[in-house]
C-alpha cells in the first residue's frame, strides 16, 4: 500500500503546490503526483490563443463530480506572475457531451467548494476537512485517531462480523469515478451487498430500462430530431449539453415539447409544453403509441424487432386521447396536439428521457419501459432524428457484475451481455444499483454486520436520520470515507478523511453519446494534511481485515487495458482528460443491441411479475391523489446552482434568496382561489409535517401541483422540503421514490 | 431580484447631522448677530454645528469601508469634479474649517468676522441643500429623483438646526430664549413648510413612475408606513406644530400673568419650556427620520 | 475606435445562472459576490408561463452615472469604452452604486471597494485572464467584441436581430439583448 508520506502544509493553494500535467494514468501511477508538484508555468499573455497554449501548459484535466454526468474539464492554474496563486478559469471539455465546453452553475459552484476546501477557510458546514481519522465515542463526539489506529479497529470489526455470518454491505456514489475500488472491497469481502444508489438518481428508470432493452445505454439524437419530447426536466440535471442540444434544435427547426408538471429554471425554451401531473407521463406516451397505431405510422420492421408486440398494440386501443387527458391532467387539446406533433414527425421523434427528472419518481421504471416501446414502434432506434442504443462499455459491464466474479458472467460481460450483480425478485432495483430500502432492512434486520460508505448521505432517501441514529449504532461498525462530514457520516463509527476529486487522480469513466466520450481526470493538487485517496484507505481496509488487497492493482489493470483498448494513451485524453471515442458508439442504421433474453425490446417480464410490478409495460395508475381544491402533489427539485443532497453554502443561500428562488412556486390561479397572494407566507403540510415558505405565484407549473427548491433556504430549522416526504419505494423495484407526496397549501393565518 | 436599499442608517445619520449641523451654523450665526445678549446660546450653536457636522463626516469615512480601510484614499475625493459628493466634500469641508475659526475665536473670545460668518452660512446653506441633490441626482431611484429633495432638505436642515439650538438654550439657559423670539418664530413656521414640501415630493414622485409610485405606497401603506406616520408624521411634524400653537398661547398668558422677569417659579413657565423642549427634540427626531425614511424606502426603477 | 459590448441572445439564454457562477470562479470573487444578478420578466398565465431569469452585469454605459458621480475618479471609462473601477482609489462610498440604474455594482466585503463586471471577455483579449461567462454560456447566448466595426460578429447580430439595451434610452448602454 502507497503511503503519503510526504505531506505538504495544508492551507493555501501556494503552499499546497499544485500538481500541473499530471497525467499519469491509472491511480498507482498518479498516486506519484501527490509527492511530486510542478509549479505551473506563468500564464502568458498578448493574444487568446498564446494565452490558452500557456493556460494548457499551467492546466490539468479534471471531472466535475456535481453529478453523474461527470463532466470534464481543464483547470487553468494560476500563478504569483499572473495575478494571486491558484486554481482558475475551468474550460469545460468540448470533446464531452455532457460538459461541450462549459460546466454548469452547480458544477461551478461545487467546484468553488472543493477549491476553497483546498485553500485555508475550508468549505462551510463541512467540519473538518482535511483532518486526521476520527473514531465516534460513546457519546456521540468524536476524537482523533491515527490511520494505523483506524484501519486496525475498522479491519478488526469488519473480521468480526464476517466471523458471526453477518455480510459487508458497500454502499458506492456512482457519480464518484473511483467508486470502483470500494466495489473491489466488496468483492474482496466475499460481499454481495453492494448498493450504489446512484447519484444520477434514476436507478429505478434504469432497471425499467434493462427489463424492457438490456443493458445498453439510449442516447436521443436530438441534433436530427424533427420531434423531440422531453420527459421529465430538471433545473437540477440540465447538463450544459443537454441545454446546448435542445437549443440548437430548436433553431434547427426542430419542434421541442416538454411534458412535465413544471417548467424547470434553467429549461431551454419549448415550442410547447404538456403540463402533466408527476408520475402519469407513461400514460400520454401509450396515448402517443396508440395513435401511430391508429394513424398505421407504426414502423415496418417494428414487429420483427419488439417481443409480444401484437398483445401490446391490441392493449393500445383503450388508451384514447380523452383517457390520457384524465389519467395526466393536461387538456384534451393538448394531448391532441402532443399527438398531432407526434405522427407529423414520425419516426425522427426523439424521446429525451435523459433528465433523471423523470426517472427517480413514482412509475419511473413504468415511463421507461413505454419509452422503449415507443421507440420501437416508431423504428426509431438508431434512425436519424431518434434514439440510438449505445452498448455498454466492457468497462462498465466490468463494474456492475464486478462483485459476482464468476468466471462465466465475466465471458457474458465481455460479450456485452448483462449480468444481473444479485439474481432476481424483489426489489427489482437491486438489480442494477441495490435497493437503499434493502440495505436498510437488512441491517435492521441484522443480516448487515458493518457498512463502508463513501456517501453516507444518500441514506437519506431511505430512512430519515431518527431512523438511522438506531439503526447505524447496531451495526458492528459503519465507517465513512468521504471529503467532508454530513449529517449522516456524523452517525458512523469512523469517518476517515479521502481526497476530494481534485487532490487524488481518477478512474477512466464513459459519457454516453453517438459518439461516446472517455474521460479521466488526474489530481491537481497535493492532498491536504491526512487525507488519502479513496484507493489507498480500500486496501488499507482490506489489509487490515485480512482480505486480499489486490483488487486495486487489478482494477487499475482493467482501467489499463479498457484504455488501451479504445486506442487512448494520455496524450490522446488531451489537456481536458477526455476524447471521443467513435468505436464505442454507433451509426445511423446499425442495428440496435438488445441485450435481453430474446435480444429484443421486451414488452412483457417475468421478472417484474415476480417483483409485483406490471408485467406487461403500461401504465400503472398510480396513488395520484387527484388534486383538489387547496391540496396539491409536491414537487421537489435542487435549483441550478443549489444542492440536492448537501446544504448549500450561506452565500449560494443569498443569492438564491436575492433572486427570490427560494420561494414556494405555485399556480397563480390556483393561489388566487385560496386567497395567496405572491409574497405571502403559507403553511404546506404533507402526513410528515408542516413547513413555512413564502410563496411566487407563477404561470409555469400545473394548477395540481406546488415546488419547492431544495437547499435554498437554511435547512437546520427543519425547511428541508425532503422532510415533507416520507422515505418510501416504488412498487416492485424498491428504488426511492420521492413524488408520492401529497401536501396541502394554506395562507398562515387564514 | 430582491433589492436591498444600498446605504443604511449610518448615511441617514450623516445626511441629518450635516443638515443638522449646517442649519445650526446659520441659527447661531442670526442669534449671534440679531440677539448678540444670548451669548451661551450662540456659542452653543457653533460648537453644535462644528459637532455635528464632523460627526457625520466620520460616519460617512467609516461606512465607506474601502476609504476606512486604506485613510489615504480620502484624499483623493476631490478627484471628480463632476461628481456632486466631490462637491459635498468641498462645501462640507469649507464649513467644517469656517466653524472650527469660529468656535475658536468664540472661545479665545476674539471677535468673529461677519464676513466669515457669512461665507460660513453660504457654505452651510450649501451643505444642507447637498444633502438633498446628492441623492436628487440618482437617476436609479424616484423618490430622490426630484427637485423638491433639495429644498425639502434645506428646510429640514434649518428646522433641526434651529431646534438643536433652542433646545440646549432651554435645556440650559433659559433666560436667553426669550431673546431669539425672532428666531423662534421663525422655526415655528418651518415645520409648514416642510409639510408642503413633504406632500409636494410624494405627489409628484408617486406620478413619476412605478417605482416612484410604489416607494410612495411603501411609506404611506407598506413596510414604513408605521415609522412614516407614526414617527415622521406624528413625532416629526404634527407634535411640533401643536405644541408650538399650544406653547405660544401659554408662554403668553406667562406673561400677562407673572410679567417678563419671572423664571423658573412659575408652572405655566416651566411648562411652556417643556412644551418647547419636547417639540424642539419632536422635530430634530422627525428630521432624522425623514432621512431615514427616504433613503431606506426608494425603490429603483423597473427595467424590464 | 473600438468601442466593446456585448449580445445576449434571450431566445438561447436558459437563465441556468452558469455564467455568475462561473465568473464568480474566475475572478475569484468572495463567496457572496457576483458581477451578474437575474432580473424576472414578466409572467404569462398557465399555461404559457415560462421562468425567465435575464442576466443582467454592467453595461459599460456610454453616460456613466457611476462614473459621473464618483467622487473619487475611481470609476472611470477606460479603453475600448470600458468602465473600470480602480481599487486603489475606491473610498466604497457606495455612490456610484446608488446612481447605477441597473443595481449591477457590489461591494467587495473583503476590500471594501466596489467592483462589477470587467467585460474581462475584451480584456483578455489585452493579457489578463479571459473571460468565463461568455465561454461557459451553454446555448452560446453571449458574443462579445466591437460595436463599432460593423462587420464585427456582434454588430451584424445586433443589426439583424434587431437587439438593443436592457432600457432604451438610459445611459447609452452598451449591452444588447436579443428577443
Ligand atoms: N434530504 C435529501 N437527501 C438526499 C437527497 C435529497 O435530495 N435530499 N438526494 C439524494 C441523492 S439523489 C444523492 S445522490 C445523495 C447524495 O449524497 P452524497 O453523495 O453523500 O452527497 P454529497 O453530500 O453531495 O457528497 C458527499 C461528500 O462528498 C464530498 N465531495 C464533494 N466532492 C468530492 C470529490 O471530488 N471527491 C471526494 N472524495 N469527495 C467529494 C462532499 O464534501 C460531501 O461531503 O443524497 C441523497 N439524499
Ligand atoms: N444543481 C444541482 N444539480 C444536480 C444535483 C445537485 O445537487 N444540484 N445533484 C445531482 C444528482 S446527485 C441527482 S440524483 C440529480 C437529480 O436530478 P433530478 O432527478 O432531475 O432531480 P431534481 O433536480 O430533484 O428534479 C426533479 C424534477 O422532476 C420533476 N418531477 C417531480 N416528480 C415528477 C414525476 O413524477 N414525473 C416527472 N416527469 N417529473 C417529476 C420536478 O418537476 C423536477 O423538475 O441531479 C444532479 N444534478
Ligand atoms: S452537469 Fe453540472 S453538476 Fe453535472 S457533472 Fe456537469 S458540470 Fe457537474
Ligand atoms: S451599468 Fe451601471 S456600473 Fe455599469 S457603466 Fe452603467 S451605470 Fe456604471
Ligand atoms: S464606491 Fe468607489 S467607485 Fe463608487 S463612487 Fe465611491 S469611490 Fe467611486
Ligand atoms: S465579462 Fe467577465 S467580469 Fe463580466 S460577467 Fe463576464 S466573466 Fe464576469
Ligand atoms: S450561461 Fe448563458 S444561458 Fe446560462 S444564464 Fe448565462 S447567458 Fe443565460
Ligand atoms: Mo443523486
Amino acid at each position: 500500500m502507497i503511503r503519503m508520506d510526504d505531506k505538504k502544509g495544508k492551507g493555501a493553494l501556494s503552499r499546497r503546490g499544485f500538481i500541473a500535467g499530471a497525467t499519469a494514468i491509472g491511480a498507482g501511477m498518479a498516486l506519484a503526483g501527490c509527492s511530486g508538484s510542478a509549479d505551473a508555468e506563468p500564464n502568458a499573455s498578448g493574444s487568446d490563443s498564446a494565452m490558452d497554449a500557456a493556460a494548457a501548459a499551467a492546466g490539468a484535466a479534471s471531472c466535475c463530480t456535481g453529478c453523474s454526468a461527470l463532466c470534464a474539464f481543464r483547470a487553468c492554474l494560476r500563478t504569483a506572475e499572473n495575478g494571486d496563486a491558484g486554481i482558475g478559469r475551468f474550460l469545460g471539455s468540448a470533446a464531452h457531451p455532457e460538459s461541450v465546453g462549459s460546466l454548469c452553475a452547480y458544477g461551478y459552484a461545487s467546484a468553488e467548494m472543493l477549491v476553497s476546501e483546498a485553500s485555508a477557510s475550508g468549505a462551510e458546514g463541512e467540519a473538518g476537512r482535511g483532518g486526521a481519522p476520527l473514531r465516534r465515542r460513546d457519546d456521540g463526539s468524536f476524537e482523533e485517531t491515527t490511520w494505523d489506529d483506524a484501519l486496525a479497529r475498522i479491519g478488526e470489526a469488519l473480521a468480526a462480523a464476517k466471523g458471526q455470518g453477518r455480510s459487508v454491505a458497500v454502499l458506492v456514489d456512482e457519480c464518484d469515478p473511483n467508486g470502483r475500488y470500494l466495489y473491489g472491497l466488496a468483492d474482496a469481502l466475499g460481499s454481495q451487498r453492494v448498493y450504489s444508489y446512484a447519484s444520477d438518481g434514476g436507478s429505478d428508470a434504469r432497471c425499467g430500462e434493462l427489463q424492457a432493452i438490456g443493458a445498453s445505454r439510449t442516447v436521443p439524437d436530438v441534433e436530427q430530431a424533427r420531434l423531440v419530447v422531453v420527459v421529465g426536466a430538471s433545473s437540477g440535471r440540465m447538463t450544459p449539453g443537454h441545454a446546448a442540444r435542445l437549443t440548437a434544435a430548436r433553431e434547427r427547426g426542430a419542434v421541442v415539447v416538454l411534458v412535465d408538471a413544471m417548467v424547470p429554471f434553467g429549461m431551454p425554451a419549448v415550442d410547447a409544453w404538456v403540463p402533466v401531473l408527476p408520475g402519469t407521463e407513461a400514460a400520454l406516451l401509450l396515448a402517443g403509441a396508440a395513435a401511430l397505431v391508429r394513424e398505421g405510422l407504426e414502423a415496418e420492421g417494428a414487429s420483427a424487432c419488439v417481443e409480444g408486440l401484437d398483445a401490446w398494440r391490441e392493449s393500445l386501443a383503450s388508451c384514447t386521447p380523452a383517457w390520457a387527458a384524465r389519467k395526466t391532467g393536461a387538456s384534451e387539446a393538448d394531448v391532441e396536439a402532443f399527438l398531432a406533433r407526434l405522427c407529423a414527425a414520425a419516426p425522427a421523434c426523439a424521446i429525451d428521457a435523459s433528465c433523471p427528472g423523470s426517472l427517480r419518481f413514482g412509475n419511473a421504471a413504468e415511463t421507461a419501459r413505454v419509452v422503449c416501446a415507443l421507440n420501437a414502434l416508431l423504428g426509431a432506434y438508431n434512425v436519424a432524428g431518434g434514439t440510438f442504443v449505445v452498448p455498454e462499455t466492457s468497462w462498465d459491464a466490468a463494474a456492475r457484475h464486478y462483485a459476482t466474479g464468476s468466471a462465466e458472467d465475466e465471458d457474458r460481460a465481455a460479450d456485452g451481455g448483462f449480468v444481473p450483480r444479485a439474481d432476481g425478485g424483489a426489489p427489482l432495483a437491486r438489480v442494477e444499483a441495490g435497493s437503499l430500502f434493502d440495505l436498510v432492512e437488512g441491517i435492521e434486520a441484522g443480516e448487515i454486520g458493518a457498512l463502508v460508505t463513501g456517501a453516507p448521505e444518500v441514506l437519506a432517501w431511505a430512512c430519515d436520520a431518527e431512523r438511522a441514529q438506531r439503526m447505524l449504532p447496531s451495526l458492528d461498525v459503519s465507517v465513512s470515507i468521504c471529503a467532508g462530514q454530513g449529517q449522516y457520516a456524523r452517525l458512523c463509527d469512523f469517518v476517515l478523511p479521502r481526497c476530494s476529486s481534485f487532490e487524488e487522480p481518477g478512474l477512466p469513466h464513459v459519457a454516453y453519446a453517438q459518439k461516446p466520450a472517455v474521460c479521466r481526470s488526474a489530481a491537481l493538487i497535493a492532498p491536504a494534511d491526512d487525507v488519502r485517496p479513496l484507493r489507498d484507505v480500500c486496501c488499507g481496509i482490506a489489509e487490515a481485515a485480512g482480505v486480499e488487497s489486490s483488487f486495486a492493482q487489478e482494477i487499475d489493470a482493467r482501467a489499463e487495458a479498457f484504455l488501451a483498448d479504445a486506442g487512448l494513451s494520455s496524450e490522446a485524453l488531451g489537456d481536458s482528460g477526455s476524447v471521443q471515442v467513435a468505436s464505442l458508439g454507433v451509426s445511423y442504421g446499425d442495428a440496435p443491441l438488445f441485450a435481453t433474453g430474446s435480444g429484443k425490446v421486451e414488452l412483457r417480464s417475468a421478472a417484474c411479475a415476480d417483483a409485483g410490478a406490471l408485467e406487461v409495460c403500461g401504465f400503472a395508475d398510480a396513488a395520484n391523489a387527484a388534486p383538489e381544491n387547496g391540496v396539491f402533489r409536491l414537487l421537489v427539485a435542487a435549483l441550478p446552482v443549489t444542492s440536492a443532497a448537501r446544504a448549500s453554502s450561506k452565500a449560494v443561500r443569498a443569492f438564491v434568496g436575492k433572486e427570490r428562488l427560494d420561494r414556494m412556486l405555485i399556480n397563480a390561479e390556483s393561489a388566487r382561489t385560496l386567497g395567496i397572494a405572491e409574497d405571502d407566507e403559507v403553511v404546506v403540510s404533507s402526513s410528515s409535517g408542516s413547513q413555512t415558505w413564502r410563496a411566487r405565484l407563477v404561470g409555469h407549473i400545473h394548477p395540481g401541483a406546488v415546488f419547492l427548491p431544495l437547499a435554498a433556504v437554511e435547512q437546520d430549522d427543519g425547511l428541508s422540503p425532503l422532510l415533507l416526504v416520507e422515505p418510501h419505494a416504488t412498487a416492485g423495484f424498491g428504488a426511492p421514490d420521492l413524488s408520492q407526496a401529497t401536501v396541502t397549501v394554506r395562507k398562515v393565518g387564514a | 431580484m430582491e433589492f436591498e436599499p444600498i446605504w443604511g442608517a449610518p448615511i441617514a445619520m450623516y445626511l441629518f447631522l450635516a443638515g443638522l449641523g449646517a442649519g445650526a451654523f446659520v441659527a447661531a450665526t442670526a442669534a449671534g448677530r440679531m440677539a448678540p445678549q444670548a451669548k451661551r446660546t450662540v456659542r452653543a450653536g457653533r460648537v453644535i454645528a462644528l459637532g455635528a457636522v464632523a460627526v457625520g463626516l466620520v460616519l460617512l469615512m467609516v461606512d465607506a469601508k474601502g476609504g476606512f480601510l486604506h485613510p489615504w484614499r480620502f484624499a483623493l475625493l476631490l478627484g471628480n469634479v463632476q461628481s456632486v459628493m466631490t462637491w459635498g466634500v468641498v462645501f462640507l469641508a469649507a464649513l467644517v474649517v469656517i466653524a472650527a475659526v469660529v468656535v475658536v475665536r468664540d472661545l479665545l473670545k476674539k471677535s468673529v468676522p461677519f464676513g466669515l460668518e457669512a461665507t460660513g452660512c453660504g457654505f452651510a446653506i450649501a451643505v444642507a441643500m447637498y444633502t438633498g441633490v446628492l441623492l436628487g441626482v440618482v437617476k436609479t431611484f424616484p423618490l430622490w429623483n426630484s427637485a423638491v429633495l433639495p429644498f425639502l432638505f434645506l428646510v429640514s436642515a434649518m428646522s433641526t438646526g434651529v431646534c438643536a439650538v433652542f433646545l440646549f438654550a432651554r435645556l440650559v439657559c433659559p433666560n436667553e430664549v426669550e431673546k431669539l423670539a425672532f428666531l423662534e418664530h421663525v422655526h415655528g413656521w418651518l415645520p409648514w413648510v416642510e409639510t408642503v414640501l413633504v406632500v409636494a415630493l410624494l405627489f409628484f414622485v408617486g406620478l413619476s413612475s412605478e417605482a416612484g409610485a410604489a416607494s410612495v405606497a411603501a411609506l404611506l401603506t407598506g413596510q414604513w408606513a408605521l415609522v412614516f406616520w407614526l414617527g415622521f408624521v406624528v413625532v416629526g411634524l404634527a407634535l411640533p406644530l401643536v405644541l408650538h400653537l399650544v406653547q405660544g398661547r401659554v408662554g403668553a398668558g406667562v406673561r400677562d400673568a407673572c410679567g417678563a422677569e419671572v423664571h423658573g417659579a412659575c408652572p405655566r413657565v416651566e411648562s411652556g419650556r417643556a412644551c418647547g423642549a419636547v417639540s424642539d427634540a419632536a422635530t430634530i427626531v422627525g428630521g432624522f427620520l425623514l432621512r431615514y425614511l427616504v433613503v431606506m424606502a426608494a425603490l429603483p426603477v423597473v427595467l424590464l | 475606435m473600438t468601442r466593446y459590448g456585448m449580445l445576449i441572445d434571450l431566445e438561447r439564454c436558459t437563465g441556468c445562472l452558469a455564467c455568475r457562477s462561473a465568473c464568480q470562479r474566475q475572478n475569484s470573487l468572495p463567496a457572496d459576490m457576483g458581477f451578474i444578478r437575474y432580473e424576472h420578466e414578466e409572467q404569462e398565465a398557465f399555461p404559457n408561463g415560462r421562468p425567465s431569469l435575464v442576466p443582467v452585469q454592467c453595461m459599460h454605459c456610454e453616460d456613466a452615472p457611476c462614473v459621473s458621480v464618483c467622487p473619487t475618479g475611481a470609476s472611470y471609462v477606460g479603453a475600448g469604452g470600458l468602465v473600470a473601477v480602480e481599487e486603489g482609489k475606491c473610498i466604497g462610498c457606495l455612490y456610484c452604486v446608488a446612481a447605477c440604474p441597473y443595481q449591477v455594482r457590489v461591494r467587495n466585503e473583503e476590500t471594501g471597494a466596489v467592483d462589477k463586471c470587467r467585460l474581462c471577455a475584451v480584456s483578455g483579449v489585452d493579457g489578463s485572464h479571459g473571460c468565463t461567462c461568455v465561454d461557459v454560456c451553454p446555448t452560446q447566448a453571449r458574443l462579445v467584441g466591437d460595436l463599432d466595426d460593423p462587420d464585427s460578429e456582434i454588430s451584424r447580430t445586433i443589426a439583424r436581430r434587431n437587439a438593443q439595451p436592457l432600457s432604451v434610452g438610459l445611459t447609452k448602454a452598451k449591452i444588447y439583448y436579443a428577443r
